[in-house]
């Protein structure tokens, strides 16, 4: 894993996402969802970060880019972060299934390098 | 219930479908009031926000009902080329399978048989943990009718309704004014569990926030606690981020109910600990029933994924993940459910009917379902269906096509189409691809 701040990712649904689904898994609706990074205001804080943020999210079998925002209210306690289930999210999942069929698509160990500024800023 | 030909065609003329089924996920509503106009559905009473998506947004494509290497083609070619590619694979598998009818996923099994394949359902990558963990422990059960009449605890593990099943909680679960339950809402106590403080935790009575991966300790704790054994507090908080008493409180008032209902998501089988985590829940549901009556159900994802269930354990005896290659089945997740099968590259050819997994695969499972032939069918263009080697443009089960659906507490509805599609079922598809397999493998 690269250099970067440790966090427990869980990706899950969310609402737009499931109507993304139904809109068209390559309309801009559901391709924007799934391609945001959610954390608790105090660590994009700490890590300097403001919404619009691209971020290096880096598993023991993948990286991905993403642009982060806040989570909303008290969703996410510190040390966590949300992505909605998709491409990118399957991405940083490894493939054993450690004989169940499933692999570990939530709690997935990552690293997250903050790597660049929206250009609009 | 419908058929094909009691299908309205399309026209400009206004129209009501009364009693229509959503089959998004599996609540499958069967009581949205549709306002069709032509070939677009343009209100969905009742219907829920992801409801509401899935209805107004399956329109007819303009799209080719057949593309053979992304080239447009008849569905005959589609269906010659299709049976070829897996009559003659080695170790041809079936995949997908919960987002159309029963009566199709028969088809898809009974293909699956006659060419020697493996045959696994999108079960394996959201529930299939729980069936292994109901194989191990068992499932004390209810329908969602029963826990709308009398569930006065109803508790949420790893289970964020409010975006997945947005009408959970309005008509099956919190909300409702039961046989039993004549104040609704104010005669039940709603306990969510949840690493997260999700937008279903709102509803809460008593929201637990627990640690991150601690699903399995939480519930042991629960489970001792049930049995009257004494924990030490400081391990307990430790391990589950929760103090020792709130869980004796919560032991305490499950004790009380006189009906608890537990749902549970993927934030159990998609952890780390996985049916371990599964199991844990359904052997303290088990445990409760000394005390009072207690149920466990999985909130199911898709419409007809335990329609999937259902048929494949029918036609094989096993729910998932089920190889047919030697003339009988055998069931091995890890051996032979598809993301595994793909990740190891063993399988030549593939049939994926109503799923996406060149999106919800790790990276190997996709890598190498790039490299091999294979088939997809779906109303919509996805990841799956742009690398197809053969792709079919589907009408859509429910809006388009009649059947029965399987809602998550395992009760068959019917279902009410919209209007007629131009595109073929995948059951017309399907029934004509048996039948030129069975050609070809004798």
């Amino acid at each position: 894993m690269t250099t970067g701040h440790r966090f427990i990712l869980i990706p899950g649904r969310t609402s737009k996402q499931g109507c993304g689904i139904s809109e068209g898994k390559f309309k801009e609706g559901y391709q924007s969802e799934i391609r945001q990074l959610q954390m608790c205001p105090d660590d994009m804080t700490e890590l300097g970060l403001e919404q619009g943020d691209v971020v290096l999210v880096t598993s023991d079998f993948a990286s991905i880019q993403v642009a982060v925002r806040p989570a909303p209210e008290d969703e996410l306690p510190s040390g966590i972060a949300f992505i909605a289930y998709g491409d990118l999210s399957s991405q940083l999942m490894g493939a054993d299934t450690h004989g169940s069929g499933m692999p570990t698509s939530k709690g997935i160990d990552v690293s997250i390098l903050p790597i660049q500024k929206p250009q609009n800023k | 219930m419908a058929t094909i030909d009691s299908i309205p065609k399309a026209n400009h003329a206004l129209r009501v479908v009364e009693d229509a089924t959503c089959t998004f996920c599996g609540c499958v509503c069967d009581d949205i009031n549709l306002h069709v106009q032509g070939d677009h559905i343009v209100k969905a009473d009742k219907a829920c926000v992801l409801g509401k998506a899935w209805f107004l947004n399956h329109d007819i494509e303009e799209r080719p009902a057949c593309l053979i290497e992304g080239r447009p083609a008849t569905v005959d070619e589609g269906i010659e080329r299709a049976s070829q590619i897996l009559a003659n694979a080695k170790y041809p598998i079936t995949y997908g399978l919960s987002d159309t009818t029963t009566e199709s996923q028969r088809l898809a099994v009974g293909i699956s048989d006659w060419i020697g394949g493996l045959v696994d359902t999108t079960t394996s990558v959201c529930h299939g943990p729980s069936g292994m963990a109901f194989q191990g422990v068992g499932e004390v059960t209810a329908t969602l009718g029963e826990i709308r009449n009398r569930g006065d605890m109803i508790i949420f593990w790893g289970s964020n309704p409010a975006e997945s099943h947005p009408r959970h909680f309005s008509k099956y679960s919190l909300m409702p004014k039961g046989m039993f339950l004549p104040n609704g809402r104010k005669d039940r106590t709603c306990v969510i569990v949840d690493v997260r403080k999700t937008k279903s935790a709102k509803a809460a009575d008593i929201f637990l926030q627990i640690k991150p991966r601690k699903d399995f300790e939480a519930l042991w704790t629960l489970r001792a606690l049930a049995k009257g054994l004494t924990l030490d507090a400081a391990s307990v908080k430790s391990e589950t981020g929760i103090e020792l008493s709130t869980w004796q409180d919560l032991m305490d008032r499950m004790k009380q109910a006189k009906f608890g209902a537990i749902f549970f998501g993927m934030g159990l089988t998609m952890t780390r600990g996985k049916h371990a985590n599964t199991e844990s829940l359904l052997a303290l549901t088990r445990d409760m029933n000394k005390y009072t009556r207690f149920v466990c159900k999985p909130n199911r994802g898709h419409g007809n994924v335990t329609g999937a269930d259902h048929v494949v354990s029918w036609r094989t005896g096993y729910p998932f993940g089920v190889n047919l290659a030697r003339g009988y089945p055998r069931f091995n997740p890890g051996e032979y459910t598809a993301s595994d099968v793909l990740a190891r590259k063993e399988a030549d050819a593939a049939l994926i009917i109503a799923s996406d997994p060149m999106a919800n695969f790790s990276q190997p499972a996709r890598e190498h379902l790039k490299t091999i032939p294979y088939v997809a069918f779906d109303p919509k263009e996805t990841p799956t269906t742009r690398h197809a080697t053969v792709a079919f443009t589907v009408a859509t089960y429910g809006i388009n096509v009649p059947g029965t659906v399987y809602r998550m507490d395992d009760v068959p509805i019917p279902l009410s189409p919209a209007f007629q599609s131009p595109f073929p079922s995948d059951f017309e598809i399907l029934q004509r691809m048996e039948k030129r397999v069975r050609q070809l493998k004798s």
